[in-house]
């Protein structure tokens, strides 16, 4: 009986559209005690068990610099840098990562650079960058509290010659690792795609019973390899195409066209 | 202390799978059209949309398509035209409107040279009719 008026009180929650989801105006102190904590619980809870490597590494640092000043920075900030327009305007804030910086321990840092954060404008970085350079953006997260603005100022001038690599990890057998990578590409931004629950938009096609379909876009015949071709460069087999091409790497490609290749 | 936590664990995973069901039910419910975005509503002048539907039936475009109100249209060589209406492109190149859509139906490798739709040699009163039975696929 209880779960039922829940239920409905819930349900006329959601309808009445009285919830004011505007960043205008902030969280009550209590929502932003129950969302900060929440968070900050399942972060210690979730990345308890990783195991951290060692993170003295000079050339490490550097790598995780370079990382953190092309791809944070926009967000986050830096010591006497502001973020980006983008940055300024959300909410939850992203604040400065020289607290957590600081405070954090080095799994939590990973697991959170790694994972995301839902609904709070934090990416996960999993599919961007290879483990080690995940780890690399934690050595420097733990060297980024003693950088005075003019150090930070100094780093910025001596990282050009190092690059923050693309993950390079080799294609999972996992039938699961095929729904996150199309989940973590957005392919269901434009898509629906059963089993990665989205916002149902038909900019592209459904992807429901993929595995039938005889064309790639009206295109290719419908087989593994054509799908990876497809996935990875649109524009090269159909130059008029508005699907773009999202930088999936090949491994991610196969584990989504394993996927996409198991909806009947 | 270790029981305890099993059964905790156990009642929190009773609670997912509960929320999992809850969220399966809504999806249903908003993919049934109970969601509050309205499917747009395309109207083609003087255009004859049940003619558009006997014209789909006639030229055969169930071979390659599943297009819903058409008796044996359960093709899987193009895309599923079901919700046709809310589709933003034609063949994720070309603006869902009207008149993109009119010519793509006359004649497809105009448009998109690669494509494996053919043309049937449709005059542009048929092609008006059949695009006008795929708006009221919403």
């Amino acid at each position: 009986m209880f779960a039922v008026i829940a239920g409905a009180v819930g349900l006329a929650f959601v309808y009445s559209g009285y919830y004011d989801i505007s960043t205008m105006t902030g969280h009550y102190p209590p929502v932003q005690w129950a969302l900060n904590e929440s968070m900050r619980r399942s972060v210690m809870r979730h990345s308890a068990d990783i195991q951290v490597p060692d993170l003295s590494d000079p050339r490490m640092v550097r790598v995780g610099f370079r990382c953190f000043h092309d791809n944070c920075v926009a967000c986050h900030g830096a010591p006497g840098i502001p973020p980006g327009d983008a940055g300024k305007g959300l909410m939850p804030i992203p604040n400065s990562l020289v607290q957590p910086g600081r405070d954090w321990p080095a799994q939590e840092l990973y697991w959170v650079t790694r994972n995301g954060i839902r609904m709070a404008g934090m990416p996960a970085w999993g599919y961007r960058f290879s483990e080690e350079n995940l780890w690399a953006i934690v050595a420097f997260l733990k060297q980024l509290p003693r950088l005075t603005t003019a150090q930070y100022h100094e780093l910025i001038q001596s990282v050009d010659d190092v690059e923050c690599g693309r993950p390079s990890e080799l294609p999972s057998n996992d039938p699961e690792s095929g729904r996150t990578a199309l989940r973590q590409y957005g392919c269901h931004g434009c898509h629906i795609i059963p089993g990665v629950v989205g916002p149902n938009v038909h900019v592209g096609p459904t992807l429901e019973g993929f595995a039938n379909r005889k064309f790639i876009a009206g295109i290719l015949p419908n087989s593994t390899e054509n799908l990876v071709r497809w996935i990875r460069q649109p524009q090269s087999v159909s130059p008029l195409t508005t699907m773009p091409d999202m930088q999936v790497t090949e491994a991610h490609a196969i584990e989504m066209a394993h996927y996409l290749q198991t909806l009947k | 202390m270790p029981s305890k936590w099993r059964t905790t664990s156990k009642r929190l995973n009773s609670l997912r799978v509960l929320m999992v069901r809850v969220g399966s039910a809504l999806t249903l419910v908003s993919a049934s059209g109970c969601s509050s975005e309205p499917p747009p509503s395309i109207s083609i002048p003087s255009a004859d949309a049940q003619n558009g539907r006997r014209l789909i039936e006639q030229l055969g475009c169930g071979t390659c398509h599943v297009i819903p109100g058409v008796p044996g249209a359960k093709g899987t060589v193009g895309p599923p035209l079901e919700h046709f209406a809310r589709r933003v492109y034609v063949a994720g190149k070309f603006p869902n409107e009207p008149e993109w859509l009119v010519r793509f139906i006359r004649d497809p490798p105009a448009l998109e040279p690669r494509t494996a739709m053919p043309a049937l040699g449709l005059t542009e009163g048929d092609a008006r009719d059949i695009a006008a039975y795929l708006y009221e696929l919403r």
